[in-house]
Protein backbone atom coordinates (compact mmCIF):
# COMPACT_ATOMS: atom_id res chain seq x y z
CA UNK A 1 0.00 0.00 0.00
CA UNK A 2 1.29 3.32 -0.56
CA UNK A 3 1.74 4.99 2.30
CA UNK A 4 2.64 8.68 3.12
CA UNK A 5 2.51 11.52 5.09
CA UNK A 6 0.99 14.59 4.67
CA UNK A 7 0.03 18.14 6.97
CA UNK A 8 -3.55 19.20 7.05
CA UNK A 9 -3.74 22.70 6.54
CA UNK A 10 -7.89 23.15 5.85
CA UNK A 11 -10.70 21.41 6.52
CA UNK A 12 -14.29 22.35 4.88
CA UNK A 13 -17.16 20.20 5.67
CA UNK A 14 -21.20 20.27 4.06
CA UNK A 15 -23.50 17.82 6.50
CA UNK A 16 -21.23 15.08 7.31
CA UNK A 17 -18.56 15.44 3.96
CA UNK A 18 -15.48 16.09 4.90
CA UNK A 19 -13.07 17.93 2.12
CA UNK A 20 -9.46 18.02 3.62
CA UNK A 21 -6.64 19.98 2.45
CA UNK A 22 -2.98 18.84 2.71
CA UNK A 23 0.92 20.07 2.56
CA UNK A 24 2.79 16.94 0.86
CA UNK A 25 6.18 18.37 0.63
CA UNK A 26 4.87 21.82 -1.45
CA UNK A 27 2.46 20.09 -3.60
CA UNK A 28 -1.26 20.79 -2.05
CA UNK A 29 -3.54 17.65 -1.35
CA UNK A 30 -7.47 17.16 -1.55
CA UNK A 31 -8.98 14.18 0.25
CA UNK A 32 -12.88 13.65 0.56
CA UNK A 33 -14.39 11.89 3.22
CA UNK A 34 -17.88 11.07 5.19
CA UNK A 35 -17.50 11.70 8.95
CA UNK A 36 -13.74 12.44 9.79
CA UNK A 37 -12.32 10.76 13.08
CA UNK A 38 -11.86 12.97 15.97
CA UNK A 39 -8.39 14.03 15.98
CA UNK A 40 -8.74 15.35 12.53
CA UNK A 41 -7.62 18.97 12.66
CA UNK A 42 -5.31 21.98 10.88
CA UNK A 43 -1.96 21.64 12.12
CA UNK A 44 -1.93 17.46 12.66
CA UNK A 45 0.00 15.45 10.38
CA UNK A 46 -1.90 12.60 8.57
CA UNK A 47 -0.91 8.91 7.46
CA UNK A 48 -2.55 8.65 3.84
CA UNK A 49 -2.71 5.42 1.46
CA UNK A 50 -3.72 4.89 -2.00
CA UNK A 51 -4.24 1.78 -3.65
CA UNK A 52 -1.30 1.73 -6.82
CA UNK A 53 -4.31 0.59 -9.07
CA UNK A 54 -5.66 3.95 -7.93
CA UNK A 55 -2.63 5.83 -9.27
CA UNK A 56 -2.69 7.54 -12.30
CA UNK A 57 0.69 8.35 -14.04
CA UNK A 58 0.41 11.36 -16.82
CA UNK A 59 3.64 12.28 -18.79
CA UNK A 60 4.15 15.28 -21.08
CA UNK A 61 0.98 16.12 -19.34
CA UNK A 62 -0.74 19.58 -21.00
CA UNK A 63 -4.55 20.45 -20.50
CA UNK A 64 -6.86 20.41 -17.35
CA UNK A 65 -7.58 17.33 -15.71
CA UNK A 66 -10.01 16.25 -13.08
CA UNK A 67 -7.88 15.10 -10.80
CA UNK A 68 -7.39 17.09 -7.68
CA UNK A 69 -3.78 15.75 -6.87
CA UNK A 70 -1.22 16.03 -9.07
CA UNK A 71 1.98 14.81 -7.71
CA UNK A 72 5.10 15.69 -9.60
CA UNK A 73 7.63 12.29 -9.55
CA UNK A 74 10.31 10.52 -11.33
CA UNK A 75 10.22 7.12 -12.45
CA UNK A 76 12.44 4.39 -10.23
CA UNK A 77 11.59 1.79 -11.70
CA UNK A 78 9.30 -0.14 -13.78
CA UNK A 79 8.35 -4.26 -13.00
CA UNK A 80 6.74 -5.57 -16.44
CA UNK A 81 4.07 -8.38 -16.48
CA UNK A 82 2.02 -9.61 -19.47
CA UNK A 83 -1.39 -7.62 -18.77
CA UNK A 84 -0.10 -5.19 -15.73
CA UNK A 85 2.84 -3.43 -14.67
CA UNK A 86 4.06 -1.45 -11.85
CA UNK A 87 5.91 1.77 -11.96
CA UNK A 88 7.40 2.64 -8.49
CA UNK A 89 7.38 6.64 -8.27
CA UNK A 90 9.76 8.52 -6.36
CA UNK A 91 8.46 12.17 -5.16
CA UNK A 92 10.29 13.84 -2.74
CA UNK A 93 11.08 11.83 0.48
CA UNK A 94 8.29 9.33 -0.27
CA UNK A 95 7.65 6.65 -3.03
CA UNK A 96 4.38 5.75 -4.75
CA UNK A 97 3.71 2.49 -6.88
CA UNK A 98 1.59 2.52 -9.81
CA UNK A 99 -0.24 -0.47 -11.33
CA UNK A 100 -1.11 0.64 -14.62
CA UNK A 101 -1.33 -2.08 -18.02
CA UNK A 102 1.70 -3.19 -19.88
CA UNK A 103 -0.56 -1.22 -22.98
CA UNK A 104 0.24 1.78 -20.99
CA UNK A 105 3.53 1.42 -20.13
CA UNK A 106 4.73 0.80 -23.12
CA UNK A 107 2.11 3.32 -25.64
CA UNK A 108 3.47 6.14 -22.82
CA UNK A 109 6.91 4.88 -23.26
CA UNK A 110 7.49 5.02 -20.05
CA UNK A 111 11.06 4.61 -19.16
CA UNK A 112 13.50 5.12 -15.32
CA UNK A 113 13.94 8.63 -14.47
CA UNK A 114 11.80 10.16 -16.69
CA UNK A 115 9.85 13.18 -14.96
CA UNK A 116 5.92 12.17 -15.02
CA UNK A 117 2.91 13.54 -12.58
CA UNK A 118 1.28 11.06 -10.20
CA UNK A 119 -2.97 11.85 -10.05
CA UNK A 120 -5.09 10.52 -7.45
CA UNK A 121 -8.44 11.68 -6.86
CA UNK A 122 -10.12 13.27 -3.85
CA UNK A 123 -12.02 10.15 -3.20
CA UNK A 124 -9.05 7.48 -3.70
CA UNK A 125 -7.17 8.96 -1.47
CA UNK A 126 -7.82 7.62 2.36
CA UNK A 127 -6.69 8.72 5.81
CA UNK A 128 -5.79 6.28 7.72
CA UNK A 129 -4.63 7.32 10.68
CA UNK A 130 -3.39 10.80 12.36
CA UNK A 131 0.15 10.74 13.49
CA UNK A 132 0.86 11.92 17.01
CA UNK A 133 4.30 12.75 16.88
CA UNK A 134 5.90 12.96 13.74
CA UNK B 1 -33.01 9.79 34.68
CA UNK B 2 -32.11 5.88 35.64
CA UNK B 3 -28.71 5.44 37.54
CA UNK B 4 -27.19 1.93 37.61
CA UNK B 5 -24.56 1.53 39.77
CA UNK B 6 -24.08 -2.53 40.40
CA UNK B 7 -21.35 -5.20 41.17
CA UNK B 8 -22.34 -8.92 41.03
CA UNK B 9 -19.65 -12.38 40.71
CA UNK B 10 -20.93 -14.03 37.96
CA UNK B 11 -20.00 -17.83 37.90
CA UNK B 12 -20.23 -18.69 34.14
CA UNK B 13 -19.12 -21.02 31.65
CA UNK B 14 -15.69 -19.52 31.21
CA UNK B 15 -14.95 -19.05 34.67
CA UNK B 16 -15.86 -16.59 36.82
CA UNK B 17 -16.32 -12.90 36.05
CA UNK B 18 -17.59 -9.59 37.83
CA UNK B 19 -20.37 -7.92 36.32
CA UNK B 20 -19.52 -4.31 36.91
CA UNK B 21 -21.67 -1.89 35.65
CA UNK B 22 -22.44 1.81 36.09
CA UNK B 23 -25.03 3.28 33.69
CA UNK B 24 -26.95 6.20 33.34
CA UNK B 25 -30.48 6.07 31.38
CA UNK B 26 -32.39 9.14 30.43
CA UNK B 27 -35.80 8.57 31.02
CA UNK B 28 -37.76 7.78 27.73
CA UNK B 29 -34.56 6.87 26.13
CA UNK B 30 -34.26 3.50 23.72
CA UNK B 31 -30.96 2.00 24.71
CA UNK B 32 -29.42 -1.12 23.42
CA UNK B 33 -27.75 -3.54 25.37
CA UNK B 34 -24.58 -5.92 22.78
CA UNK B 35 -22.16 -8.02 23.58
CA UNK B 36 -21.07 -11.61 23.08
CA UNK B 37 -22.98 -14.25 24.82
CA UNK B 38 -21.67 -14.36 28.29
CA UNK B 39 -21.03 -10.87 28.61
CA UNK B 40 -23.53 -10.56 31.50
CA UNK B 41 -26.51 -8.41 29.28
CA UNK B 42 -28.83 -10.81 30.29
CA UNK B 43 -28.25 -10.79 33.97
CA UNK B 44 -28.02 -7.24 33.88
CA UNK B 45 -31.42 -7.24 32.93
CA UNK B 46 -32.45 -9.34 35.33
CA UNK B 47 -31.32 -7.74 38.08
CA UNK B 48 -32.70 -4.22 36.92
CA UNK B 49 -35.89 -6.67 36.55
CA UNK B 50 -35.42 -7.55 40.58
CA UNK B 51 -35.27 -10.94 39.33
CA UNK B 52 -31.51 -11.60 40.63
CA UNK B 53 -29.79 -10.09 43.82
CA UNK B 54 -26.68 -7.89 43.45
CA UNK B 55 -23.33 -8.18 45.93
CA UNK B 56 -23.35 -4.27 45.76
CA UNK B 57 -24.57 -1.24 43.65
CA UNK B 58 -27.96 1.13 43.71
CA UNK B 59 -30.40 1.19 41.55
CA UNK B 60 -32.43 4.88 41.64
CA UNK B 61 -35.10 4.87 38.92
CA UNK B 62 -36.22 9.07 38.90
CA UNK B 63 -36.32 9.51 42.85
CA UNK B 64 -37.14 6.29 44.08
CA UNK B 65 -34.61 3.57 45.04
CA UNK B 66 -35.11 0.06 43.65
CA UNK B 67 -32.53 -1.36 45.21
CA UNK B 68 -29.42 -0.20 47.68
CA UNK B 69 -27.20 -3.10 48.75
CA UNK B 70 -25.17 -1.26 50.79
CA UNK B 71 -27.15 0.55 53.04
CA UNK B 72 -27.40 -0.48 56.30
CA UNK B 73 -31.21 -2.06 56.16
CA UNK B 74 -30.82 -2.62 52.46
CA UNK B 75 -33.28 -1.93 49.71
CA UNK B 76 -34.47 -4.30 47.14
CA UNK B 77 -37.81 -3.77 45.65
CA UNK B 78 -39.32 -7.05 44.22
CA UNK B 79 -39.95 -7.45 40.83
CA UNK B 80 -43.63 -6.40 41.53
CA UNK B 81 -43.33 -3.53 43.16
CA UNK B 82 -40.79 -2.09 40.20
CA UNK B 83 -42.29 -0.73 37.57
CA UNK B 84 -40.89 -2.46 34.68
CA UNK B 85 -42.36 -5.06 31.76
CA UNK B 86 -40.46 -7.96 30.67
CA UNK B 87 -40.50 -9.76 27.39
CA UNK B 88 -38.39 -13.00 26.73
CA UNK B 89 -36.83 -14.84 23.90
CA UNK B 90 -39.74 -17.24 24.22
CA UNK B 91 -42.62 -15.24 24.57
CA UNK B 92 -43.83 -16.93 28.39
CA UNK B 93 -47.43 -16.61 27.81
CA UNK B 94 -49.63 -18.03 30.09
CA UNK B 95 -51.29 -21.62 27.62
CA UNK B 96 -54.29 -21.60 29.00
CA UNK B 97 -55.43 -18.19 28.89
CA UNK B 98 -57.17 -16.19 26.08
CA UNK B 99 -54.98 -13.51 24.65
CA UNK B 100 -57.19 -11.30 26.18
CA UNK B 101 -56.42 -13.16 29.05
CA UNK B 102 -53.21 -12.88 29.55
CA UNK B 103 -53.12 -9.32 29.45
CA UNK B 104 -55.64 -9.21 31.64
CA UNK B 105 -53.38 -11.23 34.60
CA UNK B 106 -51.21 -8.32 34.86
CA UNK B 107 -54.02 -5.59 35.32
CA UNK B 108 -57.81 -5.56 35.30
CA UNK B 109 -58.64 -3.20 32.79
CA UNK B 110 -60.20 -4.48 29.65
CA UNK B 111 -60.56 -1.20 27.71
CA UNK B 112 -56.86 -0.66 27.61
CA UNK B 113 -55.81 -4.04 26.98
CA UNK B 114 -58.02 -3.63 24.16
CA UNK B 115 -56.56 -0.48 23.12
CA UNK B 116 -52.84 -2.05 23.09
CA UNK B 117 -54.32 -5.40 21.34
CA UNK B 118 -54.75 -2.35 18.80
CA UNK B 119 -51.94 -1.07 18.60
CA UNK B 120 -50.00 -4.47 18.20
CA UNK B 121 -52.66 -5.70 15.32
CA UNK B 122 -53.87 -8.02 17.16
CA UNK B 123 -57.91 -6.96 18.11
CA UNK B 124 -59.41 -9.91 16.30
CA UNK B 125 -57.20 -12.53 17.55
CA UNK B 126 -58.41 -11.32 21.38
CA UNK B 127 -60.05 -14.57 22.17
CA UNK B 128 -57.73 -17.28 21.01
CA UNK B 129 -55.30 -19.16 22.95
CA UNK B 130 -51.79 -18.99 22.18
CA UNK B 131 -51.36 -21.79 20.80
CA UNK B 132 -53.37 -21.00 18.05
CA UNK B 133 -51.01 -18.20 17.70
CA UNK B 134 -47.59 -17.87 15.16
CA UNK B 135 -44.35 -17.13 16.57
CA UNK B 136 -44.63 -13.15 15.87
CA UNK B 137 -48.30 -12.98 17.06
CA UNK B 138 -47.12 -14.40 19.94
CA UNK B 139 -44.41 -12.51 20.44
CA UNK B 140 -46.32 -9.30 19.73
CA UNK B 141 -48.95 -10.30 22.88
CA UNK B 142 -46.43 -10.82 25.13
CA UNK B 143 -44.70 -7.20 24.21
CA UNK B 144 -48.91 -5.70 24.69
CA UNK B 145 -48.73 -7.91 27.93
CA UNK B 146 -45.18 -6.32 29.09
CA UNK B 147 -47.23 -2.38 28.53
CA UNK B 148 -50.16 -3.67 30.66
CA UNK B 149 -48.75 -2.62 33.73
CA UNK B 150 -48.04 0.58 32.40
CA UNK B 151 -44.10 0.28 33.30
CA UNK B 152 -41.57 3.05 33.80
CA UNK B 153 -38.92 0.69 32.33
CA UNK B 154 -39.54 -1.96 29.51
CA UNK B 155 -36.85 -4.61 29.12
CA UNK B 156 -36.31 -6.85 26.20
CA UNK B 157 -34.49 -10.17 25.76
CA UNK B 158 -33.78 -10.84 22.33
CA UNK B 159 -37.54 -10.03 22.15
CA UNK B 160 -37.04 -10.86 18.18
CA UNK B 161 -34.25 -13.73 17.98
CA UNK B 162 -36.55 -16.63 16.82
CA UNK B 163 -37.98 -15.09 14.34
CA UNK B 164 -37.86 -14.61 10.98
CA UNK B 165 -36.40 -11.28 9.04
CA UNK B 166 -39.63 -9.94 7.40
CA UNK B 167 -40.99 -10.69 10.74
CA UNK B 168 -38.65 -8.90 12.94
CA UNK B 169 -38.59 -5.64 10.74
CA UNK B 170 -42.92 -5.80 11.38
CA UNK B 171 -42.03 -6.48 15.17
CA UNK B 172 -39.37 -3.89 15.57
CA UNK B 173 -41.74 -1.39 13.91
CA UNK B 174 -44.75 -2.68 17.01
CA UNK B 175 -41.68 -2.16 19.26
CA UNK B 176 -40.82 1.23 18.45
CA UNK B 177 -44.75 2.54 18.43
CA UNK B 178 -44.94 1.44 21.97
CA UNK B 179 -42.00 3.08 23.19
CA UNK B 180 -42.67 5.83 21.37
CA UNK B 181 -46.78 6.03 22.33
CA UNK B 182 -46.22 5.48 26.60
CA UNK B 183 -42.56 7.19 26.65
CA UNK B 184 -41.52 4.21 28.52
CA UNK B 185 -37.33 3.96 28.53
CA UNK B 186 -36.61 1.13 26.80
CA UNK B 187 -33.24 -1.39 27.61
CA UNK B 188 -33.47 -4.48 24.72
CA UNK B 189 -30.52 -7.28 24.56
CA UNK B 190 -29.70 -7.12 20.75
CA UNK B 191 -27.65 -8.64 18.45
CA UNK B 192 -28.63 -7.39 15.19
CA UNK B 193 -26.73 -4.20 14.25
CA UNK B 194 -29.79 -3.54 11.70
CA UNK B 195 -32.25 -3.30 14.60
CA UNK B 196 -30.23 -1.25 17.04
CA UNK B 197 -29.28 1.11 14.36
CA UNK B 198 -33.72 1.24 13.37
CA UNK B 199 -34.65 1.21 16.98
CA UNK B 200 -31.77 2.96 19.76
CA UNK B 201 -31.10 5.98 20.32
CA UNK B 202 -27.89 4.71 22.42
CA UNK B 203 -25.99 1.54 22.39
CA UNK B 204 -24.37 -0.07 25.29
CA UNK B 205 -21.24 -2.82 24.61
CA UNK B 206 -20.68 -5.30 27.44
CA UNK B 207 -17.63 -7.24 27.00
CA UNK B 208 -16.67 -9.59 30.27
CA UNK B 209 -19.41 -7.58 32.37
CA UNK B 210 -18.12 -4.34 32.18
CA UNK B 211 -19.07 -1.15 29.22
CA UNK B 212 -16.81 -1.08 26.72
CA UNK B 213 -18.82 1.13 24.65
CA UNK B 214 -21.49 3.51 25.13
CA UNK B 215 -22.69 6.30 22.34
CA UNK B 216 -25.00 6.64 19.67
CA UNK B 217 -26.40 3.60 17.76
CA UNK B 218 -24.28 4.85 14.72
CA UNK B 219 -21.28 5.99 16.58
CA UNK B 220 -21.00 2.34 18.33
CA UNK B 221 -21.71 0.43 15.40
CA UNK B 222 -20.57 1.62 12.11
CA UNK B 223 -16.84 -0.28 11.74
CA UNK B 224 -14.22 3.00 10.39
CA UNK B 225 -10.66 3.03 10.38
CA UNK B 226 -9.76 6.20 9.63
CA UNK B 227 -11.74 7.54 6.77
CA UNK B 228 -12.17 3.67 5.73
CA UNK B 229 -16.49 3.54 5.81
CA UNK B 230 -16.13 0.04 4.63
CA UNK B 231 -14.43 -1.99 6.38
CA UNK B 232 -14.89 -5.81 7.89
CA UNK B 233 -12.72 -8.68 9.54
CA UNK B 234 -12.18 -11.73 7.95
CA UNK B 235 -9.40 -14.86 7.34
CA UNK B 236 -6.83 -14.60 4.89
CA UNK B 237 -7.01 -18.21 3.40
CA UNK B 238 -4.71 -17.92 0.84
CA UNK B 239 -2.39 -15.45 -1.63
CA UNK B 240 -1.42 -16.62 -5.17
CA UNK B 241 0.26 -14.26 -7.52
CA UNK B 242 -1.37 -13.78 -11.04
CA UNK B 243 1.40 -11.68 -13.09
CA UNK B 244 2.49 -9.19 -11.17
CA UNK B 245 -0.72 -8.78 -8.88
CA UNK B 246 -1.34 -10.66 -5.51
CA UNK B 247 -4.70 -11.83 -5.13
CA UNK B 248 -5.71 -12.57 -0.85
CA UNK B 249 -8.51 -15.17 -0.64
CA UNK B 250 -10.90 -13.60 2.30
CA UNK B 251 -13.27 -15.42 4.38
CA UNK B 252 -15.59 -12.87 5.68
CA UNK B 253 -19.07 -13.83 7.15
CA UNK B 254 -20.12 -17.18 5.21
CA UNK B 255 -18.74 -16.06 1.94
CA UNK B 256 -15.52 -15.81 0.33
CA UNK B 257 -14.18 -12.86 -1.57
CA UNK B 258 -10.79 -12.25 -3.73
CA UNK B 259 -8.85 -8.91 -2.69
CA UNK B 260 -5.53 -7.31 -4.94
CA UNK B 261 -2.99 -7.01 -2.64
CA UNK B 262 0.22 -4.87 -3.54
CA UNK B 263 3.33 -6.20 -2.68
CA UNK B 264 3.85 -4.79 0.70
CA UNK B 265 0.67 -5.68 1.81
CA UNK B 266 1.47 -9.51 0.32
CA UNK B 267 4.81 -9.23 2.15
CA UNK B 268 3.44 -8.58 5.33
CA UNK B 269 0.54 -11.27 5.73
CA UNK B 270 0.15 -14.75 5.90
CA UNK B 271 -2.84 -17.02 5.08
CA UNK B 272 -4.38 -17.53 8.86
CA UNK B 273 -4.20 -13.58 9.87
CA UNK B 274 -7.05 -12.25 10.45
CA UNK B 275 -7.23 -9.05 8.60
CA UNK B 276 -9.39 -6.44 8.17
CA UNK B 277 -10.59 -5.06 4.66
CA UNK B 278 -11.31 -1.41 4.25
CA UNK B 279 -12.62 0.98 1.62
CA UNK B 280 -14.12 4.55 1.68
CA UNK B 281 -17.46 4.53 1.15
CA UNK B 282 -17.14 6.00 -2.25
CA UNK B 283 -15.78 2.96 -3.76
CA UNK B 284 -18.15 -0.07 -3.29
CA UNK B 285 -20.92 -0.66 -6.08
CA UNK B 286 -24.45 -1.15 -4.81
CA UNK B 287 -27.29 -2.84 -6.27
CA UNK B 288 -30.71 -5.11 -5.22
CA UNK B 289 -29.41 -8.29 -4.32
CA UNK B 290 -32.96 -9.50 -3.41
CA UNK B 291 -36.43 -8.53 -3.32
CA UNK B 292 -37.49 -6.09 -0.95
CA UNK B 293 -38.95 -6.82 2.63
CA UNK B 294 -42.25 -8.04 2.76
CA UNK B 295 -44.69 -5.60 4.20
CA UNK B 296 -47.15 -7.24 6.52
Amino acid sequence: MNRFYAKITGIQNSGNLHLVTLDFSGTVLKMISLDLPQKVCEGAVAELSVKPSHVAIAKDFSGEVSYSNRIPARIEGIERGELLSIVTLDAGEESFESLITTGSLLRMELKPRQSVKVMIKASELSLVRIVDEY
Amino acid sequence: MIEIDICKRLHGASGEMDLEVKLEIKQGAFVALAGESGSGKTTLLRILAGLETVDSGVIRVGDKKWLDAGSKRGINLPPQKRKIGFVFQDYALFPNMSVLGNLLYVRKDKKFAQKLLELVGLSQLQDRLPAALSGGQKQRVSLARAMMGRPEILLLDEPLSALNPELRAKLQQDILSLHEAFGTTTVMVSHDPSEMYRLASRVVVLNHGKVVRNGAAKEVLLHTSGSQKFSFEGELLEIYKVDVLNVGVVSIGNQLVEVVLDSSEASQLRPGDIVSLGTKAFAPLVSKARKKRMKL
